[in-house]
């Protein structure tokens, strides 16, 4: 049954544990990309999404949602996660000495399945950087793959409004990342991109 | 139309990489395109950021029933079940009076006998008849009903491991208020007609004539009749930050009155010194 974002938030509001589950495995999927474009582990981002929904469903009588219920939902993703990445930076900080620890983390990334090039590790972060809204539209039409207008709809927004963030991100990432993208068009004929 | 009537800027031009353009847009930036390799380069460094993006897409993992499973694990083990019975009707509420009564009655007489406990100058360990531990602190008594509902009545203070039941809810009445556990550890003691609880995991829910709340592993909430409640961090108690106390009580266990208040005025002072 295909039931609207209000209708699940507001079952969800209920304390009622069936209407929980159709909430979790509605979001479960989308919130999980939304963390591993952030940290890229795929163990971490499952642990911070179910912390997430576990602080949900121990808040889930008083839930008060003023944004989209989805723009609310990555919030509560993108806090998770950054707090993470405070804690691991912090925690670095303390092993950064040790020969050891840098060689099993540089193990690590090589067995991640994805190896990520200079520019694509350079766009993720520079995506993080974007503000809120901006990057939470642009993240729900690249990784998402959702229409402007389905966008739209999903964040209350008019077209327009999705139409200039996005152009806002691309700007904006094209400012950070230009030492890093092609100089000559005749290298840019090679890269696949280009058709 | 003729690309003239259509200005080529870069919302345009995002716009086109997007595939959310007309068609009479689509044919001015090809033109545009067309006119020189600068434009075209300016296109192809959009494309790429606009490409590569969607490539860090994460792709095949993250089984949302197999994570709910998870979950659902989660909610049992650390959650006291709030239900709330949404009658619409007044007959539904009679005829649920009426079945609750016949309810009480046949659970009244099937009720088990009340196990007791009474400790005067030692300190007593004991596990209760589902598989609960307790320790009971001088001068305390404890009486244990193991029925539907595992129901404790105490005077004094005394530390409870409850083993996790989710289908037989574990209370303890204590002065004027009732406490609902699942499967957690806490401390209550019953100072006068006042009460305080420390919860060390899990989370415990608290109830009394018109108030009620919960609390959470390292809160504690000392209750006095007829007062508003307040539940407070607690100051040192946390047992788990003090491995060396935890050893100490697991080698000793009867003397864990002692150990605690021997170890947690200290810890406390230097909490408070900082």
């Amino acid at each position: 049954m295909e039931q609207t974002e209000a209708e699940i938030f507001f079952l969800v509001s209920t304390g009622n544990k069936a209407a929980f589950e159709r909430f979790f495995k509605t979001y479960y999927q989308s919130l999980l990309r939304y963390a591993y474009v952030m940290l890229r582990d795929k163990e971490v981002s499952e642990e911070m999404v179910q912390q997430v929904f576990y602080k949900l469903w121990e808040k889930r009588m008083n839930l008060k949602i003023h944004t989209s219920g989805k723009a609310f939902l990555y919030r509560a993703v993108q806090n998770e996660c950054l707090n993470y990445l405070k804690h691991e930076k912090h925690k670095f900080a303390h092993q950064k000495h040790s020969l050891i620890m840098q060689d099993h983390m540089y193990r690590e990334k090589a067995s991640d399945h994805l190896i990520l090039t200079e520019l694509q590790t350079r766009l993720q972060k520079a995506m993080n950087e974007l503000p809120e809204q901006c990057r939470n539209i642009f993240y729900m039409n690249r990784i998402e793959e959702l229409k402007y207008r389905e966008i739209a709809d999903e964040l209350g927004l008019s077209v327009k409004t999705v139409e200039a963030q996005i152009s806002k991100a691309l700007k904006i990432l094209r400012k950070k990342l230009v030492d890093y993208l092609p100089i000559l068009l005749s290298l840019l004929f090679h890269q696949r991109w280009f058709k | 139309m003729t690309k003239q009537n259509i200005h080529i800027n870069d919302d345009l031009l995002i716009r086109y990489l997007a595939n959310e353009i007309t068609e009479a847009e689509s044919n001015a930036v090809n033109n545009w395109l067309a006119e020189s390799d600068a434009n075209q380069k300016i296109l192809a460094h959009y494309r790429i950021l606009f490409e590569e993006s969607a490539a860090l897409k994460p792709e095949g993992f993250g089984d949302a029933d197999k994570a709910w499973k998870e979950f659902d694990l989660w909610i049992n083990e650390h959650e006291v079940e709030i239900t709330t019975y949404p009658f619409k009707k007044w007959i539904g509420i009679a005829a649920s009076i009426i079945v609750i009564l016949f309810a009480g009655t046949w659970f009244y007489l099937r009720q088990p006998p009340a196990v007791n406990f009474y400790t005067n100058d030692q300190p007593l360990i004991d596990s209760l008849s589902d598989g609960s531990l307790i320790s009971l602190n001088n001068h305390s008594s404890l009486s244990f009903k193991n029925g539907k509902v595992r129901e404790v009545t105490l005077t004094g203070e005394a530390f409870f491991a409850v083993k996790h039941d989710a289908s037989h809810p574990f209370r303890i009445k204590v002065n004027d208020i009732m406490i609902n556990v699942l499967g957690t550890s806490f401390n209550v003691k019953s100072i006068g007609n006042q009460t305080e609880i420390m919860v060390r995991s899990g989370i415990v829910g608290v109830s009394g004539k018109n108030q009620s709340l919960r609390l959470q592993a390292g809160e504690q909430l000392l209750t006095s009749p007829g007062k508003t409640w307040h539940k407070q961090a607690q100051n040192g108690f946390d047992i788990n930050k003090y491995p060396g106390l935890l050893r100490a009580i697991l080698k000793n266990p009867e003397k864990w009155p002692q150990l605690l208040n021997d170890y947690i005025p200290k810890q406390g002072a230097h909490e408070r010194r900082k």
